[in-house]
């Protein structure tokens, strides 16, 4: 699904040629881009008094890999819709998809994986990002709030991590929009309160969709687990979570007739009309005006 | 997944005989401290067709052997206890339970605030083998602007189906589950999930969902549609 936070990303459609490599280069001098005018708004994607020691040391790891290896940190803010309501962002063209509902006063909006802001209570994570390889790595502990089974963590809290890293990086790796489906296959319970660390890899991109997936792990197993490990980790397991890229056009009002479980028939517009499309898209998105802080590294 | 919530349903495992009156099952949910807030309450923040629904849902109680499910923050107990079976999966170690770990809270209702987050109740038919949610996710479930988050809606979900699973075959854990998405859905909107138990074998229960407006049947996933299913495994209760 889209998020508030990519609609400066949605400019990187224009300098495709730059991901990989020499994007790396770049990202120092443009990370500013990404920085709010607003500087009140705080990054919860920082370490805290509630994270454990594994959370923290890992942090530090991958911090190092920022410096040195192409890894990119996500900032992450709680979000908020503008005060006057105005939808800060494209707006699908799926029939029933209404912003009238969206009144001013509506109150304060939050991101879901930050809508808990007491301090280790709810998601306290961090996404880092590689474009090279388009993975990612989220590291992530859930709070006692996010409770399931006593002392266990929901699953439904683990399902909306992994929805909320998969998208940034579906759209951060091919500008995927929407997720179209998701399956979760659980192994284990995880602990309340232990560090999850998830690693999330684009399969392949093809017809329009991003094939991604995801292992949630401890921190006991090893990054660059090597073929030979077949025997499943200890912990929950998300596969096949499937990302679109950008937007569909009349091939969306196909999808109900679809028998696949991601599926969407492409649409017979063709590329020139496609693309226009697309330009027409990233205008608006531009020319909004959006205080609110993107979650998106500089490119 | 089991709820503490469900540490009294447990007990109705040797107690198979659903067919008992709906009141004296319905009584087995309610807790021996009565403190406890029933979030599952129509307050100020529900919309009108989640009144409205609530209401003709509250009628079936009456007539048509529906059973609202009450439903609770939840704690663990202060000695650290756990307060639900814990199932024989390597790793699972009370051990790191410890009593002052702080208050704990369903994750469905893990935000407080009227209004903001899970507005939800869940109705449940033993006779059929089907619940229906109604679900009115709030401002702090977004995801893109103005719609609510996918992950939100995972959770309502997965909430719902372990509370039928639970009832319905004693089933304890989630194994799998699979979203379609349709469409988005408008912040604080009314969604209403209707669940079904699709089938029970080799010990586990396979159950589908299909998410709505209020203006669509359950029948016709269309604009709001999102299909589910999920498999659950059955052990017998402790």
């Amino acid at each position: 699904m889209i998020r508030r936070g990519f609609q400066v990303a949605a400019r990187l459609g224009h300098h495709r040629g730059l991901l990989g490599d020499p994007l790396i280069l770049i990202f120092p001098a443009q990370f500013s881009r990404f920085l709010p005018e607003k500087t009140d708004l705080k990054d919860d994607a920082l370490p805290d008094a509630s994270w454990c020691l594994d959370m923290l040391s890992l942090d530090q790891e991958f911090l190092e890999k920022t410096k040195s290896s192409g890894w990119i940190k996500l900032p992450s803010f709680k979000g908020k819709t503008q005060p006057n309501g105005a939808v800060s962002g494209p707006c699908p063209p799926f029939s029933g998809c209404d912003t009238a509902h969206l009144s001013p006063d509506k109150g304060d909006c939050r991101i879901f994986t930050r809508c808990i802001q007491v301090e280790g209570q709810g998601f306290e994570y961090v996404i880092f990002f590689q474009p090279s390889k388009k993975k990612s790595v989220c590291l992530f502990q859930p709070g006692p709030y996010l409770e399931g089974p006593p002392g266990f963590t929901h699953g439904g809290s683990l399902a909306a991590m992994m929805d909320e890293t998969f998208s940034k990086t579906a759209f951060l790796a091919g500008e995927g929009l929407f997720t179209l489906s998701f399956n979760i296959r659980f192994k284990n319970l995880i602990p309340m309160s232990s560090l999850v660390v998830m690693d999330i890899e684009v399969e392949k991109i093809e017809d329009q969709k991003l094939y991604m997936s995801c292992i949630a792990h401890s921190r006991d197993q090893q990054f660059t687990p090597s073929p030979q490990v077949k025997e499943p980790p200890a912990q929950p397991q998300a596969l096949s979570c499937h990302h679109p890229p950008p937007e569909q056009t009349g091939g969306r009002k196909d999808a109900k007739d679809s028998s696949q479980a991601a599926v969407q028939k492409r649409s017979a517009v063709s590329n020139v009309e496609e693309k226009a499309r697309k330009m027409r898209i990233k205008k608006k998105l531009l020319s909004q005006e959006w205080w609110l802080m993107p979650v998106i590294p500089a490119f | 997944m089991i709820r503490r919530g469900f540490q009294v349903a447990a007990r109705l495992g040797h107690h198979r005989a659903f067919g008992s009156s709906t009141d004296s099952m319905f009584s087995r949910f309610l807790p021996e401290k009565t403190d406890l807030k029933d979030d599952a309450l129509p307050d100020a923040s529900w919309c009108l067709d989640m009144l409205s629904l609530d209401q003709e849902f509250l009628e079936k109680t009456k007539s048509s052997g529906w059973i609202k499910l009450p439903s609770f923050k939840g704690k663990t107990q202060p000695n650290g206890a756990v307060s639900g079976p814990c199932p024989p999966f390597s790793g699972c170690d009370t051990a790191h339970l410890s009593p002052d770990k702080g208050d704990c809270r369903i994750f469905t209702r893990c935000i407080q605030v009227e209004g903001q987050g899970f507005e939800y109740v869940i109705f449940f038919q033993p006779s059929k083998k089907k619940s229906v949610c109604l679900f009115q996710p709030g401002p702090y479930l977004e995801g893109p602007p103005g719609f609510t988050h996918g992950g939100s809606l995972a959770a309502m979900m997965d909430e719902t189906f372990s509370k039928t699973a639970f009832l319905a075959g004693e089933g304890l854990f989630t194994l799998s589950f699979n979203i379609r998405f349709k469409n988005l859905i408008p912040m604080s909107s009314l969604v209403v999930m209707d669940i079904e138990v699709e089938k029970i074998e080799d010990q586990k229960l396979y159950m589908s969902c299909i998410a709505h407006s209020r203006d669509q049947h359950s029948a016709h996933p269309s604009l709001a549609g999102v299909f589910l299913q999920l498999q659950l495994e059955e052990e017998s209760p402790q």
